[in-house]
């Protein structure tokens, strides 16, 4: 009941939040996604050993984003990120061919988490400007996307240091928040 | 304090960021978890047919790795790149140095083609032939012997470097070959030093060869297998996968392919079609099989769509059919000695390489029988089940799903 009434107040003053949850293998480019959100420029990364958390604010909505470290080690992290996660954002090397299996299986285990069910999910096919990158349609398979039934899904090719494609993937995500409601 | 100047945002009162701050409670706090995280990642892994069960038995002993590679040359304690001592327990498995964090993370922003950065503290490392490569192939001193040859003192860079300078020095370093001394070698020149590297079964001379080349060894082994397809006589050439494959480690009881795995990691092509009939796998190592056979998990649609549709179709039930008589042939010590027979290739049978490598490697060459030439070369025996480019336009992957 609270819950509802608090979305309602912010619905009447038309601002709305949403947590976002963003994850994918170590070097998939999660940090520079988050922070070219935030500062609109390309800013020079080390590994997240950890997490870094930012407020993005796109049209009415106020994105809480959860950029958490992904080294294989660190990643049985991720579930305390899980809880009242609205939406995941699972970004992908787009360059990195030899790891899409090992992409597929986190994602996948991600997948069957309870406390993601009610998660939208969106992939940011990242790096898109490098060579030889695999296109969101080849990535599309490759991940298994297609096999998700239970949820709304997406895929957004990006190149994170150029920007290109990461509004989009906000304006879906903000799409579907609204649907949810 | 200086530490906190690795976050870029370390000024931005408003910005949330916590990473400093917390990384050290969280993650000591949930260490015990580490083990169980690297245990379900194990289940997880590529699961290919067959389990190499050497692999489990290796990653008990997952922490010393950073020590061992600290132990195994001076050169090891200090960052690749800066010289920094703080933080160097960052690997790029391609280029097989130790860098620090901060270089590190210029090494993810060149790409993977250009490095493959792994932390030994923070990543498993299950995989056979890529820890034995860790282990006794991976030290700064060679590296810069190659990638800083002719490097002079205002060149480099050292620890108190700006971001800026840290990265325009790194992309100078591995990507333009600023201090390479001999660079820009063509096709003809690279294929000469990578088969002499698999040769010799030296990775030094394999990284100076990468280091020297124009062409990724992707684009290198993409063009000779055209040549070889061009190639009428009856003969065909070996690939450089199989060949290095050939040239293996014996270590106790098993072999390890630590030339291939350098290979693949540094995206040579794999061959994709394995041997699928009982004499033609006799020809082979069972270890040789099994490795092959995990790999092409990793690597095997490494070529868009040509390749993902000849797998799903074909591949599978080869792979699995494959498998099944891998386990059966493993006994036969009428195979171990085929296999043994085999070690070691004569570059005879690489009658695709220029001309001059067979009189140039001459020194190099073992002894053998003379027919034996008609049975080391294992393409010949292999059906001729071309997988052409015909399928290159089946692209029948559905589009991104509208918003529902």
């Amino acid at each position: 009941m609270g819950l509802f009434a608090s979305k309602l107040f912010s619905n009447l003053f038309g601002n709305r939040e949403m947590r976002i949850l963003m994850v994918g293998l170590d070097g998939a480019g999660k940090t520079t996604v988050l922070y070219k959100l935030k500062l609109g420029e390309v800013i020079t990364t080390i590994p997240t050993i950890g997490f870094n958390v930012e407020t993005v604010q796109y049209k009415n909505i106020s994105f809480t984003v959860w950029d958490v470290g992904g080294q294989d080690r660190i990643r049985s992290l991720w579930r305390h990120y899980y809880r009242n996660t609205e939406g995941v954002i699972f970004v992908v090397d787009s360059n990195d061919r030899s790891r899409i299996g090992e992409a597929r299986e986190v994602m996948q285990r991600m997948l069957n988490e309870d406390e993601l069910r009610n998660a939208v999910w969106l992939v940011f096919a990242n790096k898109q400007d490098l060579p030889e990158a695999m296109s969101a349609a080849e990535i599309t398979e490759k991940l298994g996307l297609h096999a998700i039934k239970n949820r709304p899904w997406f895929i957004q090719s990006t190149c994170a240091t150029s920007g290109e494609g990461l509004y989009e993937g906000l304006e879906w995500l903000s799409n579907n928040l609204k649907n949810q409601s | 304090m200086k530490d906190t100047t690795h976050h870029p945002l370390k000024n931005k009162s408003k910005s949330r960021s916590f990473e400093r701050i917390t990384h050290i409670p969280l993650f000591t706090a949930l260490s015990p978890s580490a083990s169980s995280s690297s245990s379900i990642a194990s289940s997880a892994s590529p699961s290919p047919g067959v389990v190499r069960t050497h692999h489990l038995i290796d990653q008990i002993d997952d922490s010393p790795l950073l020590r061992r590679v600290q132990q195994s040359h001076p050169s090891n304690l200090v960052c690749c790149d800066c010289g920094s001592s703080r933080t160097v327990d960052w690997i790029s498995i391609n280029l097989l140095c130790v860098l620090c964090i901060k270089c590190s993370g210029v090494h993810r922003s060149m790409g993977t083609h250009v490095s493959k950065v792994r932390s030994l503290t923070l990543d498993s490392f299950k995989d056979l032939e890529l820890r034995y490569l860790i282990k006794h192939n991976l030290r700064n001193d060679t590296v810069n012997e190659i990638y800083e040859e002719i490097i002079t003192k205002q060149d480099r860079i050292d620890c108190h470097a700006t971001d800026l300078q840290r990265s325009r020095f790194i992309n100078e370093k591995y990507i333009e070959k600023k201090f390479v001394k001999v660079s820009h070698l063509d096709y003809d020149q690279t294929l000469k030093s990578v088969i002499k590297g698999i040769h010799s079964e030296s990775i030094h001379l394999l990284q100076r060869a990468i280091a020297q080349s124009d062409l990724s060894l992707r684009k290198l082994s993409q063009q000779y297998n055209v040549e070889n397809e061009k190639n009428q006589t009856n003969v065909k050439n070996v690939s450089l996968f199989k060949y290095s494959l050939k040239h293996n480690v014996k270590r106790e009881t098993t072999l390890v392919f630590s030339i291939t795995e350098f290979l693949l990691i540094n995206d040579l092509l794999i061959d994709q079609n394995i041997p699928t009939d009982i004499e033609a796998q006799r020809r082979w190592p069972h270890e040789a099989l099994e490795y092959w056979n995990n790999k092409l998990d990793i690597y095997g649609d490494v070529f868009l769509s040509i390749k993902t549709s000849t797998k799903s179709t074909t591949q599978d039930p080869q792979t699995s059919s494959s498998s099944s008589s891998m386990s059966r042939s493993k006994s036969t010590d009428h195979h171990k000695k085929r296999g043994s027979s085999m070690k070691r290739w004569s570059l005879a049978s690489i009658p695709k390489a220029p001309q001059n490598i067979i009189s140039m490697h001459k020194s190099l060459k073992r002894k053998k029988e003379p027919s034996s030439s008609a049975t080391a070369n294992p393409s010949q025996s292999i059906p001729p089940t071309t997988t052409t480019a015909s399928a290159t336009a089946s692209t029948a992957i559905a589009s991104p799903p509208s918003v529902p």
